[in-house]
């Protein structure tokens, strides 16, 4: 190694580095800035961010994987905390702002061994160490529990209720907890897809409720068509019911308007003739029971189309989201048909209420009373685009929530019980470790303490307050979380505070990792080739 | 109804789609005709159309207002017509001339759809909604930056709408100017021209008509003919934008009259009548120089119009097909002018006649294929660009341009000039 200067600035004089303590200051000061920044949203009790972006649209939230995406970090080491975090949420729903949380308290403990001269490598060492024994102990501390509505409501609430107010998340906790469980099969991979989530601007947001069928963002486009039809055949088309084609047709030249008259003529006969086919079988349904006969069509069909299809009394949608014609034979039953030639009464599905909702210019339509959906639908409302948006994030995690407990069948106690309780494994742990890795257990043990202290703080009380209380609870054999309301001791099980057993394994598993990483770290430098010497090789 | 459904995407498609918009709203009569056999002086269907205009911007432009014409910033400063919101889509993760994270490379382009769909679904919950209400589809315009990300945004988008409107009528205008792509260092130009190649070769696929459209340069306007009637300051994208635009919105003028229109698929399907020569030219002629006793040449060295497409002037057009839009003539200058070659269905005429604004004096032409010399150009430097992008990046090289990616555009752009070789 030469001495004096980068290494890198031998061979680049116009480099731009830092070098090794200053290297490790700069992810320390980015870790512990990006911290700063959402330690105040953690928790139940955490206030709220307002993002308002260059045009103007404006968002309020907490959910820290918004906060994380949304915001404009210019700071490596921070958009590269930013990023993992947002990664976990993508794999678990949930944990954005705790991993933020831990990588920014583990440098900030690092950083005190550091300084006193210790090699980055031991404390490293040592989280790797604490690291394995916590997933160990997590796997341990994990309670195993029959999985019912009432403990999924509780997972559901508990992740609910760090996103969106109070108020909001009860109402949202029985709606993505039913919502999962109609879409839940035993043995069966869980797809998130099939529950639709639908937005109306209407109402406040606490009456967003779960529609056990499906609601589409468009209506009837003919004044005539029935707008509430009971006892309904339903028929899912993906056919084009439009008389003229706007297709190219290559090589293909008319002379004169006659023969493009011609052309159009024969096409509308092969489009009555569909139509013709589709009334057949509607009048074969539905006779004089007064029965109703509902289409729900992927293509277009133009306004001649549908006054055939009036006439008849029949309900038609045209350009349905294609996903959702999936979702109306797992709702409705029925196949979905490329054509018309196969019409035949099994190809029907069958809802019992299908009615237009008009709101304003827009329209939505509802099929509900249907037998055993395999699909169902989350209808937010809100008073304002803003509201809408908080809901929904709130809802994708909730879901996630719910899917992650069905699928670990563990859960982990809540409000910060997990970590004190890590805590004092971790220092218990660290005696039975030999050497100067001990270091690194201890910034480790006192490092996962940052979660119930913030929430503590979050609440209005005194974190080293609640730290010890807790402490000293759990010495005497309790599993004891934070109370928010009381600033006292709870306990999460009597309270139903659950977290997902993933998110926790993942959160730890990860900011341990992204620590390691940077402590490691012993030269930035701008990278990306220069374009000097390229620029003499061009002719 | 026939609606054309208009995609914007990146900021100087924004630009030409602003002045198009403002346009169209000029055109627009809000008095609806009370029996279709009265004469009106309304020209254009609108309705629907009027709000369609999927947009897709970047995020965190500066809103000013009072801005004076002259020094127009973004499109949004001079934009008169009002946009229906979900008409509008950001993209995320991106800003506006951002050196941290620039937005320069196609294949950024083509992630960042997947990012964005991924958090907005605008295919579903935009673009449909709006398709929803069309009643009868004509088909697609398309404006999209090509130097820049937009191009592999606009690619993965309309790779999507193909699976579900496989035969439609689209015509995309890659557009480009000086501002779009940075061309301080090699590399930076490299990975400009990299873009354009790449969109040419995604778009000619899968559009109806690829018109690559470049903004026009004060050495493009002669000092002679038309163009010194017209006060055009080249830097400003304010002034060349409203060039572009008026040039965009002519081309399709036929298939927006209300009597005697000429439908996007039969205009289409006539340009590129066999199918396979997709790419087209679009020349503008501003004010068009009438006066002459018969219509000048509209094709080749002797035409009077711009031709915005291509670049090498020295080599003579082969013109399969043309498709020629004439506004603002009088009576008796219609009579001189029909009487040549020139074959025009009577109504359609008949109809410009009566509802054009007559003294706007807007003419122009979209020509349609091929010229040899878009395609020769551009398999020249395709091949010279390959060679340097090999030589300095293997793989994924730190441009991000994947080299299979650049491989496979090099191929279809050398099938496409064998076509036209023909």
């Amino acid at each position: 190694m030469l001495s004096g200067g980068s290494a890198v600035s031998l061979i680049n004089p116009n480099s731009e580095v830092a070098r090794r303590g200053q290297a490790l200051q700069l992810n320390i000061n980015g870790a512990v800035g990006l911290m700063e920044v959402v330690r105040s949203n953690l928790g139940p009790k955490g206030t709220i961010k307002m993002l308002v972006s260059g045009a103007g649209d404006i968002k309020l939230t907490k959910d820290g994987k918004v906060l994380l995406s949304e915001m404009q970090i210019q700071n490596p080491t921070a958009a590269m905390i930013a990023r993992a975090a947002t990664a976990q949420d993508e794999i678990t729903g949930d944990g954005t702002t705790s991993i933020v949380m831990l990588v920014g308290e583990f440098m900030k403990q690092a950083e005190r061994h550091i300084s006193e001269g210790l090699h980055p490598r031991i404390i490293t060492e040592g989280f790797e160490l604490a690291k394995k024994e916590s997933l160990n102990f997590l796997d341990t501390f994990a309670v195993k529990k029959e999985i019912d509505r009432e403990l999924l409501i509780s997972v559901a609430r508990t992740s609910l209720r760090t996103k969106v107010h109070r108020a909001l998340a009860d109402t949202l906790t029985e709606a993505v907890v039913d919502a999962v469980l109609t879409i839940y099969r035993e043995n069966e991979p869980i797809d998130l897809h099939m529950v639709e989530i639908m937005a109306m601007q209407h109402r406040s947001e606490t009456d967003t409720r779960l529609v056990r069928g499906l609601v589409m963002d468009h209506g009837a486009r003919h004044p005539d068509m029935p707008k509430k039809v009971k006892d309904a055949f339903i028929l899912t088309l993906n056919v084009s019911l439009e008389y003229e084609k706007s297709e190219v047709n290559s090589g293909f030249f008319y002379s004169s308007a006659e023969q493009r008259e011609k052309l159009v003529e024969s096409e509308r006969k092969f489009v009555d003739e569909k139509l013709k086919k589709i009334v057949e079988l509607k009048k074969q349904v539905c006779g004089d029971s007064g029965k109703g006969f509902v289409i729900i069509n992927q293509k277009g069909i133009d306004p001649l189309s549908l006054d055939v299809l009036a006439k008849n009394g029949i309900l038609a949608l045209r350009r349905a989201k294609r996903r959702n014609m999936e979702r109306m034979q797992l709702i409705c039953g029925g196949v979905a048909q490329n054509s018309v030639d196969d019409l035949s009464p099994d190809v029907l599905g069958w809802a019992g209420t299908i009615y237009e909702h008009t709101l304003g210019e827009e329209k939505f339509t509802f099929v509900e009373d249907v037998k055993d959906p395999s699909s169902a639908t989350i209808l937010i409302k809100g008073p304002n685009p803003h509201t809408i948006h908080q809901t929904k994030d709130a809802i994708r995690d909730g879901l996630r929530a719910v899917k992650n407990t069905l699928e670990d069948g563990l859960v982990v106690p809540g409000a910060g019980a997990f970590q004190v309780a890590l805590h004092s494994h971790l220092l218990k742990f660290k005696d039975s470790v030999k050497g100067r890795v001990k270091a690194g257990i201890t910034s480790f043990a006192e490092g996962v303490l940052v979660i119930p202290k913030t929430l503590a703080s979050n609440g209005g009380f005194d974190p080293m307050d609640v730290i010890v209380t807790m402490q000293e609870e759990y010495a005497e054999g309790h599993i004891v979380g934070v109370d928010l309301q009381s600033g006292e001791t709870l306990d999460p099980v009597a309270e139903g505070i659950w977290d997902n057993y993933r998110v926790v394994r993942n959160m730890i598993q990860n900011s341990s990792v992204i620590a390691t990483n940077f402590l490691l770290v012993d030269e930035m430098m701008r990278a990306g080739r220069s374009s000097l010497k390229a620029d003499n090789g061009m002719e | 109804m026939h609606e054309i459904v208009t995609l914007q995407f990146g900021h100087f498609a924004n630009f030409v789609g602003a002045h198009y918009w403002n346009t169209q709203d000029a055109h627009f009569n809000y008095e609806q005709p009370a029996d279709d056999e009265e004469i009106t002086p309304e020209l254009i269907n609108h309705d629907c159309l009027y709000r369609i205009g999927m947009t897709s911007k970047l995020a965190a432009e500066e809103e000013e207002d009072n801005v004076a014409m002259n020094d127009v910033k973004t499109w949004s400063d001079f934009s008169r017509v009002y946009f229906h919101p979900k008409s509008m889509v950001t993209m995320s993760g991106y800003q506006l001339n951002s050196e941290f994270m620039p937005f320069d490379v196609f294949s950024y382009g083509r992630a960042a759809f997947i990012e964005t769909e991924k958090e907005k679904e605008s295919y579903d919950e935009n673009l449909r909604l709006f398709m929803e209400e069309c009643d009868q589809l004509q088909g697609f315009q398309v404006l999209v930056d090509v130097l820049d990300g937009w191009g592999g945004f606009a690619t993965s988008f309309l790779e999507r709408l193909r699976e579900d409107y496989p035969k439609s009528a689209l015509i995309t205008y890659g557009l480009s100017d000086d501002q779009m792509g940075k061309s301080n260092t090699l590399r930076e130009r490299q990975v400009s021209a990299a873009n354009e190649i790449l969109s040419m070769a995604s778009f000619s696929k899968l559009s109806s008509l690829y018109v690559p459209v470049r903004a026009p340069t004060q050495s493009m306007l002669s000092a002679e003919g038309w163009s010194k009637n017209i006060n055009m300051n080249p830097s400003s994208r304010y002034h060349t934008s409203a060039f572009i635009s008026a040039g965009v919105d002519s081309a399709l003028l036929p298939g927006r009259l209300r009597r005697g229109s000429i439908f996007m698929p039969d205009m289409i399907g006539s340009l590129n009548w066999r199918n396979i020569t997709t790419i087209g030219t679009l020349s503008v002629g501003l004010p068009f120089p009438f006066g002459s006793k018969s219509i000048p040449p509209l094709a080749g060295k002797w035409s009077p119009l711009l031709d915005l497409s291509s670049r090498n002037e020295d080599i003579d057009d082969q013109v399969f097909s043309q498709s020629v839009v004439l506004r603002g003539l009088e009576t008796d200058q219609f009579a001189r002018y029909t009487t040549g070659t020139q074959n025009t269905p009577r109504g359609f005429v008949d109809e410009l006649l009566d509802t054009l604004p007559i003294g706007k004096s807007l003419g122009d032409s979209n020509s349609s294929p091929p010229n040899l010399r878009v395609d020769g150009t551009s398999i020249d430097s395709a091949k010279r660009i390959n060679w340097r992008m090999m030589t300095q990046f293997e793989g994924d090289g730190p441009g991000g341009v994947n080299s299979d990616e650049f491989e496979e555009a090099k191929e279809s752009l050398l099938d496409m000039y064998d076509i036209y070789n023909e």
